[in-house]
C-alpha cells in the first residue's frame, strides 16, 4: 500500500550535483551539463531504485554570471533546457517521475500549461512542474519585463489548473477526438470555450 | 487568456505541482496548490513544525492532509562503514577554496556581498531579501544553532546549502529518514546528491535496500502515473 511508504524525489541540476565541488569528484563526468547519454545514465540509476522523481532544478539564465571567479568554480553555465531534456529522458525510462522547473514570471501561463500538457502526454502520465517565480537578477537580464515581484506571478499556478480542465473539457476529450474524426468533423466540449482566465500581469 | 487550450486533457489531469520554499507567501500557495513541497529543515523540531503548519493550513482548504506530500532535502555521504562515509565527505570538501565557498553562500542569500565580513567571526545577521524570504535566516538559525563562524557556514553551504547533511552507514542513515517519517516531520525527502552518478549508485545500492527490508519503500511501482506512485488523487476537473 503506497500510504505507508517513504517517497524520494531527486534533486538534479545543470551541474548535476549539490555539493560544490562534486564536479571535481575523480568519477564525476565533466560533460555531465549538456550530455544528454550522461542523464539517460542517471534517469535508469535512479529508476533501478524505483525512485518516485527525477526533479530538474533550474535557472533560465547564469547565476552569478558577473562574478568570473565563481563561473570558473563551477560548471552550472553548462544546462539542458528541463522539457527537452525531459522529453528525451522519457523515452529511456518507463516508471519514474519527471519533474521540471519553470518560471511563472518569464513564461505566460498558456505557455506553461501547453508545455506541461504536452509533457504529460509524452511521459504518459509521469510530469510534473516545480512552480517557481523567477526573482534572480540574473534571469531577468534576459528579459523586457525586467525584475518581477516574486508573489505577483505564483498566482498563475491556479490558472493554470483552470487551463488543463477547461482546455478540453472531460477527461474522455482525447477519446472523442478518435470517434468524431471519423465523421470528418471534430466537436469541441463547451467547457473548453467557456473559461477566460485572467492572470495578474499578463493580459 | 481568451482561448481554450491545444492539447487534450494530460493523463494526470494535471501534472503534479511541486512547490518549494518554507516562507509564509510559499506555505499559503503550497498548501492550497501543491501536489509535492520541498523544504530545508535540518532539524527534526524545525521540520515537524513546518510539517504541522502546512498539513493543517490544507485542511482550511478542504483538502485531504495526504494529499500532499512534505519532503525536505537531504544531502548524503554514504560508506559502508562510518569511517568510509567520513573519508568521502571530506575528499570532496578539500576540493573546495574558502573564497568560492564565500562566493556560493552569498549567492544563496540571495546576491549578498561578503567579502566585509571577518571569515573567522561568528556568522552576521543577514535579513531576507526580495530574491531569498527564508534562505537567509536558515543560515543564521543554523549558525547560532551549531555555533558556527562566517567560514564554516560558507563550507557547510558549499557543501549542503542550508540543507539537512546526513555522513553515515545504510543503517545509521536509514535510521534518522524513518525516525522523520515516523515523527511525522516528512513524507518522503528530496535527495540531494553531493556528485553523479557515485552518489545515486550508492543511495541505491545501500540504502533503498534497507529502507526496503524494513518496510518503508517499495520493491516495485506502484503504477505507470506519477500520482498513482506518489499516492496522490487524481483531479476531478
Amino acid at each position: 500500500m503506497t500510504k505507508g511508504m517513504m517517497k524520494f524525489a531527486v534533486f538534479m541540476m545543470a551541474d548535476s550535483n549539490y555539493h560544490i565541488a562534486g564536479w571535481r569528484h575523480p568519477e564525476s563526468y565533466a560533460d555531465a551539463g549538456s550530455n544528454i547519454q550522461r542523464w539517460m545514465e542517471f534517469a535508469r540509476i535512479l529508476e533501478r531504485g524505483k525512485l518516485d522523481m527525477l526533479f530538474v532544478a533550474d535557472t533560465i539564465g547564469v547565476p552569478g554570471a558577473s562574478d568570473p571567479q565563481y563561473l570558473t568554480s563551477t560548471p552550472t553555465i553548462d544546462k539542458l533546457e528541463p522539457f527537452t531534456l525531459l522529453a528525451a529522458l522519457s523515452s529511456v525510462t518507463r516508471n519514474i517521475g519527471l519533474v521540471a522547473t519553470s518560471a511563472t514570471a518569464y513564461n505566460e501561463p498558456y505557455f506553461v500549461a501547453r508545455v506541461l500538457a504536452s509533457l504529460d502526454h509524452i511521459t504518459g502520465g509521469r510530469a510534473g512542474w516545480n512552480l517557481v517565480t523567477g526573482g534572480n537578477a540574473e534571469d531577468a537580464a534576459n528579459f523586457s519585463v525586467g525584475t518581477m515581484p516574486r508573489t505577483a506571478t505564483a498566482t498563475s499556478a491556479p490558472r493554470n489548473s483552470s487551463m488543463w480542465s477547461a482546455g478540453c473539457g472531460e477527461a474522455s476529450t482525447a477519446m472523442h477526438f478518435r470517434a468524431t474524426n471519423r465523421r470528418g468533423a471534430i466537436s469541441i466540449p463547451a467547457s473548453s470555450t467557456r473559461s477566460t482566465t485572467r492572470v495578474s500581469i499578463f493580459r | 487568456v481568451k482561448g481554450p487550450l491545444s492539447a487534450s486533457r494530460p493523463p494526470q489531469g494535471h501534472p503534479v505541482i511541486v512547490q518549494a520554499g518554507t516562507s509564509e507567501p510559499a506555505r499559503k500557495l503550497s498548501s492550497r496548490v501543491a501536489d509535492v513541497v520541498f523544504t530545508a529543515q535540518s532539524a527534526i523540531e524545525d521540520a515537524k513544525a513546518f510539517y504541522a503548519d502546512v498539513k493543517a493550513r490544507m485542511q482550511q482548504h478542504g483538502r485531504h492532509p495526504d494529499d500532499m506530500k512534505v519532503m525536505p532535502g537531504v544531502a548524503m555521504y554514504i560508506g559502508r562503514s562510518q569511517q568510509e562515509a567520513e573519508d568521502k565527505f571530506e575528499q570532496l570538501n578539500a576540493l573546495i577554496p574558502a573564497q568560492v565557498a564565500l562566493a556560493r553562500l552569498g549567492k544563496m542569500l540571495g546576491g549578498v556581498d561578503l567579502s566585509g565580513f571577518a571569515l573567522d567571526e561568528p556568522m552576521p545577521d543577514i535579513q531576507g531579501n526580495a530574491a531569498r524570504m527564508s534562505t537567509p535566516q536558515n543560515y543564521v538559525r543554523l549558525a547560532r544553532r551549531d555555533n558556527l563562524t562566517l567560514r564554516q557556514v560558507a563550507m557547510r553551504s558549499a557543501v549542503a546549502k542550508d540543507h539537512w547533511a546526513l555522513i553515515g552507514t545504510p543503517t545509521t542513515i536509514a535510521d534518522h529518514l524513518e525516525q522523520w517519517f515516523v515523527e511525522k516531520a516528512a513524507d518522503g525527502f528530496n535527495l540531494l546528491p553531493p556528485h553523479v552518478p557515485g552518489a545515486l549508485n550508492d543511495f541505491v545500492d545501500l540504502v533503498v535496500p534497507e529502507l526496503q527490508r524494513r518496510g518503508l519503500y517499495r520493491t516495485e511501482y506502484e503504477g505507470a502515473m506519477l500520482r498513482q506512485n506518489l499516492g496522490l488523487p487524481f483531479p476531478n476537473r
